[in-house]
């Protein structure tokens, strides 16, 4: 099938048509899905190569579900996010078993020298104060205030209540507000 | 105001930030998921799978083999020639006294019979 006709299909729809063996459906599934996937495991872990892998299995798995995907039970998005979240938690485990000294360095925290752009650096002062959040509050903030999705998608990504999420989202707001504000002035973000 | 308070932080503007840094998948990354894909694709539909696995064209030996009830029906056969190429080149004694007995015998009831037939018609025409 033309690429230009694939692209405005449904992710259910290129399901179906991959499963049937057409060769465009997974590259339209993968120019969708993969950049949003590989910035939320990049949220969650702070690591690039680690971001990766995760993206890459992420896609995997929906490779090898594709055939037996039921329309109609879950947006592709939602589960993918799902997938994430669950390689993510998975992955800091690990972390925490290997111990301090063998897990990722955190982003180095101190302004980069000179000319980059100010938002850049809010983007990497948040990214430094979203990881020093507790895991699932890191994810619902991310969820909530990066990726635009609503409390009751988070709800079934988290698995937890909408009200367990808007009680994660608050809170860790309120840590990355007391986190970043004793960088206001670094970044930019002077009173006027 | 003092540059430590909290409630003047606008989160929204990093989160902005955040959305607009954000990290994208490069070339090689992309190469390595559509071949994952590519490896996982189920065949284009037709037959089943299983069913093209179990397809394979049948040689005339082996329809041969199969009508004549296999390998053990091959080996009959192949004795039932072989005995009769044998017996056809060199006849037993017994076998040859049997054959002429009967090869008289039918000759002798068509004599019989031509005899009776020629007698009948005689009879007819007188």
């Amino acid at each position: 099938m033309p690429y230009d006709a694939v692209s405005e299909l449904s992710d259910e729809s290129l399901l179906v048509l991959y499963s049937n063996g057409d060769r465009v459906a997974a590259r339209t599934l993968s120019q969708r899905h993969l950049p949003r996937v590989l910035a939320h495991a990049y949220r969650m872990l702070g690591d690039r190569a680690e971001a990766e892998d995760i993206a890459q299995e992420a896609m995997l798995r929906l490779w090898k579900i594709a055939p037996d995907w039921r329309a109609g039970e879950a947006q592709v998005s939602t589960w993918l996010y799902r997938v994430v979240a669950n390689l993510c938690t998975d992955r800091l485990r690990r972390r925490r078993s290997v111990g301090l000294d063998e897990a990722a360095e955190p982003e180095d925290e101190t302004p980069s020298a000179g000319d980059r752009m100010q938002e850049a650096e809010r983007a990497d002062a948040l990214q430094a104060a979203l990881l020093q959040l507790p895991e699932r509050q890191r994810s619902a903030v991310v969820l909530r205030h990066i990726e635009g999705l609503s409390n009751p998608e988070i709800a079934e990504i988290l698995d937890c209540s909408a009200e367990a999420v808007e009680s994660l989202t608050a809170r860790g707001k309120r840590a990355l507000t007391a986190i970043l504000a004793g960088r206001k002035e670094e970044l930019g973000y002077v009173d006027e | 105001m003092s540059m430590n308070k909290t409630e003047d932080l606008d989160l929204d503007l990093f989160f902005d930030a955040a959305r607009k840094d954000s990290l994208q998948p490069d070339s090689s990354l992309m190469a390595r998921v559509l071949a994952d894909a590519d490896a996982l694709q189920p065949e284009a539909p037709g037959l089943p799978v299983a069913a093209r696995a179990t397809v394979r064209p049948v040689s005339a030996l082996r329809q041969f083999l199969s009508a004549i009830g296999g390998w053990s029906g091959m080996v009959g056969l192949t004795t039932a020639t072989m005995a009769g190429l044998w017996i056809g080149i060199s006849p037993p004694t017994s076998l040859q006294s049997v054959s002429s007995y009967w090869q008289t015998t039918t000759e002798d009831s068509y004599i019989q019979q031509l005899d009776s037939y020629s007698m009948l018609m005689l009879e007819e025409e007188n």
